[in-house]
């Protein structure tokens, strides 16, 4: 069997640490590792979509927090699948380490998010991070 | 002087599909400029996340229980309405996404990530279907 690593982020969109923790995931998802990754779609998995829920079964996952509510985490711990979470990133208290970052409502509504130049580093550190734990994940399965 | 309650809205919040970025951007243009009054934003994750005991969207789950809710949804998996059904009951109205899209074809997003100019119009345009829904639902 192929190994894949599920991705899944929080997607809310009322904080502008929920924008971030999305861009973090198609920087992963799309550019990075994009055939050594999967994205599981939040909602689907609370509704019960299928495939969302197999590839919750069938991968180890990364799952990358917003805010302290823990959302995602909840959601994996509600449908019986948060043994399968290997790494968590809580991107409201990551930011905690870098007060230069400039976190602002502009990142909520736009057709690209403003981002800073700042905040454009952090990303890619938490981007490169997460790549490095798939990486990890993928060797361990392989082994 | 009557106040009335507010009209909750909750979207789509998946990342797979266009439709998803869309439900997010309208649901932000009609609760920040088109009826600012009149709305409040449900955090869908929160919700599903729900639970007062685990710190969960209890009070988005409450909120919807008693007042009339929206679901804007990004494609045919209606998840915020099978969210909302399941924990609030029956949401008030359901907008979907995909079927405005296509009476506007010419409004093409450029991506999931990035909306482009016209992606932002046809948020606008998905927008006010909402907010039409808003004003039926709000002066019943």
């Amino acid at each position: 069997m192929v190994i894949k690593v599920g991705i899944s982020a929080c997607t809310g969109f009322d904080y502008p640490e929920a924008s971030i923790t999305r861009i973090i995931a198609y920087k992963v998802l799309e550019e990075l590792r994009p055939d050594e990754t999967v994205l599981i779609c939040l909602p689907a998995l609370a509704a019960d979509v299928e495939e969302d829920i197999e590839f919750g079964e069938k991968y180890p996952v990364i799952v990358i927090e917003g805010c302290n509510k823990i959302c995602c985490t909840k959601i994996f711990e509600e449908k019986k699948l948060a043994h399968n979470i290997k790494y968590v990133y809580n991107i409201h208290e990551l930011i905690k380490e870098y007060p230069d970052l400039q976190i602002s409502s502009s990142l909520l509504l736009t057709s690209k998010p403003q981002v800073s130049s700042n905040l454009e580093k952090f990303m890619d550190k938490i981007a490169k991070k997460i790549v490095q734990d798939i990486d990890q994940l993928i060797k361990e399965a392989n082994k | 002087m009557s106040i009335k309650p507010k009209i909750g809205i909750i979207a789509c919040s998946g990342e797979n599909k266009i439709g998803g970025t869309l439900s997010r951007a309208a649901a932000r243009i009609v609760v920040e400029k088109l009826r600012p009054d009149n709305t409040i934003i449900l955090c869908q994750p929160l919700f599903m996340a729900g639970g007062l005991e685990r710190h969960g969207g209890q009070e988005e789950r409450d909120f919807a229980k008693t007042h009339p809710t929206i679901t804007i949804e990004g494609c045919e998996e209606e998840c915020a309405k099978i969210a909302v059904s399941n924990y609030s009951g029956p949401p008030a109205a359901t907008i979907y996404v995909e079927e405005i899209m296509k009476k506007y074809p010419e409004l093409q997003p450029k991506s999931k990530r990035e909306l482009g100019v016209n992606g932002m119009k046809l948020a606008e345009k998905i927008a006010e279907e909402i907010a039409k829904k808003v004003d039926e639902l709000y002066n019943k």
